[in-house]
């Protein structure tokens, strides 16, 4: 790898880091430590592999994609300027998790989102609508949503417009699959405090659901 | 169905609905620019490479400066004792520390407040600080430091002669300015002017002082009141001598005999002086003693070959003073200047013309003296000594020659052109005789 050449060698890098990561195996550890040598093909084969998994947490948190590319972008290099300061204790994983929401919340502030949200107000995810445009139409049955996935999106909507401290613990149990203790080390809160609000930010989604029967 | 089981049923359908959420790809452009602000951080710790770079040149450039400013510190306020050197014969050093004499073997042995040195028989020893004094303990004396200053802080440097004969070379320090003392029993003897050399021998309730070169500031030493009366002090120019008798006032300075002079030449194979020296005092007096025959001293180390010639001429002068002829005398002064003509030297020609005119002055040859005296004004007429050579030309216009215009005017020649000399008031005198 080239270091310091912007231009033509840039693509040649990325395609050199997709070849790494296809041919040859390095776990996590072993790339962290070649990064904290400052080793950045190794660091992009990290960025490889975990990057798709921010941006969607990242989108699902912010609610909107262009935002979370940018937050990805930044979390990635944040994390390279400060992979010296990684102990490896825990996941590689739970430390982007953690940095990444984090940054979420710092665009949240910055673009001066409500807190709250109730039913009528904007959606977070798209201003010029509100939740219950967001909703399907109770005259809609069911069966017209043929697509699960169109579905997940609308639940993910509904949970993005929730408040942070609801949206954080379902995005990381419930959509990211961590543990209540694990999603309690990346907020950097107590387990029960995790499940308690687990249980509540559950009911309230399915409050909503069972609401416009979807 | 309890709240609790209700929970655990929304939570199952929760997160079956929630689970496995649909991949996002990051577009190229937006990977395109990770990749090349991931470069950019490169540039970035290089950048800070840089400062890292210069900021551990700040750092040993610091601590060199530190290293320096301690060096200077150390060097500035350690006390740099002074030590023993060139023995000869039998020599003892009490050490107050451990409270017991021992025999001096070793150069350089030095020497700590309250130390004491002795001397026996025929031995010799030299005390020696830096540049600035060298102290020379002859035979059967004995000599106690008893102030040692620590580097810039300190007062004067204190040595007590209890008794014998100690010959000191004093250089005054421009950095430290400090005094040399040598307190006798009867007498405190320190320097205030520049160089001086001085000799104490504090024998049989008395202490006598001789002074070479420079002023030196003779204090009779109350005993009883251990005290130095400003009315009980004289000072010593060079070439005089005084006397201290134990409670009593130094004695009125007069010139030494020609013996004693021979004497402390001595004092110029110690220190730093010049290997051949015209013994004139500083006084106002001087040409007078000049215009009766001073003695050159040479050097005995001095070993090139106007030493040798000199030494030689000399022998025959103080013959030719002795029992000559003034055909003898003549011959000396020729071989005399045939030296000078031969081997021009700046440092030396002044005081040897000086010395020349002189001597024919001696046997009235008053003509050649003033054409003598005058080479040194023509040739050098910017050195120290050019105005013993006018005020000279004056005094042998109005003795030898009996020319009192001429020696008028030579006088005021030395009046207006060198107002800061000892001889103006030589000359203001030789006026006065004219009749002016």
């Amino acid at each position: 790898m080239v270091l310091g050449c912007k231009s033509d060698s840039f693509s040649q890098d990325i395609i050199g880091v997709r070849i790494l990561k296809k041919d040859i195996f390095f776990s996590d550890n072993e790339l962290i430590a070649r990064s904290k040598k400052g080793d950045k093909q190794a660091f992009g084969m990290l960025f490889e592999k975990y990057h798709e998994r921010i941006l969607g947490y990242l989108y699902r948190y912010i609610g909107d994609f262009q935002l979370a590319e940018d937050s990805t972008v930044k979390v990635f290099l944040s994390v390279y300027r400060n992979i010296s300061n990684y102990t490896e204790q825990g996941l590689f994983l739970h430390w982007l998790y953690r940095i990444s929401t984090n940054e979420a919340k710092n665009q949240l502030k910055a673009n001066s989102r409500k807190k709250e949200v109730s039913i009528d107000a904007p959606a977070k995810f798209d201003a010029r609508k509100t939740l219950a445009d967001i909703m399907p139409d109770e005259r809609s049955r069911p069966d017209d949503i043929v697509a699960t996935k169109e579905l997940k999106e609308i639940y993910y909507k509904i949970v993005g417009s929730f408040d942070k401290k609801y949206k954080d613990v379902l995005l990381l149990c419930d959509v990211e699959g961590l543990s209540n203790v694990d999603a309690a080390k990346v907020l950097g809160m107590n387990p029960l405090t995790v499940g308690t609000r687990l249980s509540r930010a559950r009911k309230i989604l399915h409050d909503i659901m069972k609401k416009y029967k979807i | 169905m309890s709240s609790f089981w209700e929970r655990i049923l929304i939570g199952r359908r929760i997160k079956k609905k929630l689970s496995d959420p649909p991949g996002y790809k990051m577009s190229k452009e937006k990977k395109r620019e990770f990749y090349a602000q991931l470069f950019d951080i490169k540039a970035e710790v290089e950048m800070r490479a840089i400062p890292k770079r210069r900021v551990f040149m700040k750092g040993l450039a610091g601590v060199t400066l530190s290293l320096f400013i301690l060096v200077l510190m150390y060097n500035l306020f350690r006390p740099n004792y002074p030590y023993v050197s060139r023995i000869r014969g039998m020599v003892k050093v009490f050490r107050s520390a451990r409270n017991e004499w021992v025999f001096v073997q070793d150069d350089k042995l030095r020497l700590h407040r309250d130390d004491m040195v002795k001397t026996f028989g025929d031995g010799q020893v030299d005390v020696i600080y830096r540049d600035e004094y060298h102290l020379r303990l002859k035979n059967n004396s004995e000599m106690k430091l008893v102030n040692v200053p620590s580097g810039v802080i300190g007062s004067d440097i204190k040595y007590s002669v209890n008794r014998g004969k100690v010959f000191a070379y004093y250089k005054r320090s421009q950095l430290y300015k400090r005094s040399l003392s040598l307190v006798t029993p009867q007498a405190d003897v320190s320097v205030i002017g520049t160089d001086f050399m001085v000799e104490t021998s504090p024998n049989f309730g008395s202490t006598w002082v001789g002074v070479l070169n420079g002023v030196v500031k003779v204090s009779a030493f109350d005993l009883k009141q251990a005290v130095m009366p400003k009315e009980m002090s004289v000072l010593v120019d060079a070439g005089k001598k005084t006397r201290v008798l134990s409670g009593r006032a130094p004695l009125q300075p007069e010139r030494m005999l020609e013996d004693e002079l021979f004497e402390l030449e001595e004092l110029y194979r110690i220190g730093t002086k010049p290997q051949i020296a015209l013994l004139i005092s500083t006084g106002e007096t001087r040409t007078r003693e000049l215009l009766s025959i001073v003695p050159l001293f040479v050097a005995a180390d001095a070993k090139h070959k106007i030493a040798r010639e000199i030494r030689k001429i000399s022998e025959q002068f103080r013959y030719a003073l002795k029992e000559g002829t003034k055909e003898q005398f003549l011959f000396n002064i020729r071989q005399f200047e045939h030296i000078v003509d031969r081997y021009p030297s700046p440092k030396y020609d002044v005081q040897f013309l000086l010395l020349i005119g002189a001597y024919y002055k001696y046997v009235n040859e008053g003509e050649k003296s003033i054409e003598t005296f005058k080479r040194i004004l023509r040739d050098y007429p910017r050195s120290r000594l050019a105005s013993i050579a006018q005020c000279a030309i004056g005094i042998i216009y109005e003795e030898v020659l009996d020319d009192p215009a001429k020696a008028r005017s030579a006088y005021e020649d030395v009046i207006s052109k060198y107002p800061l000399s000892v001889e103006v008031e030589e000359a203001k005198a030789g006026l006065e005789r004219l009749g002016l």
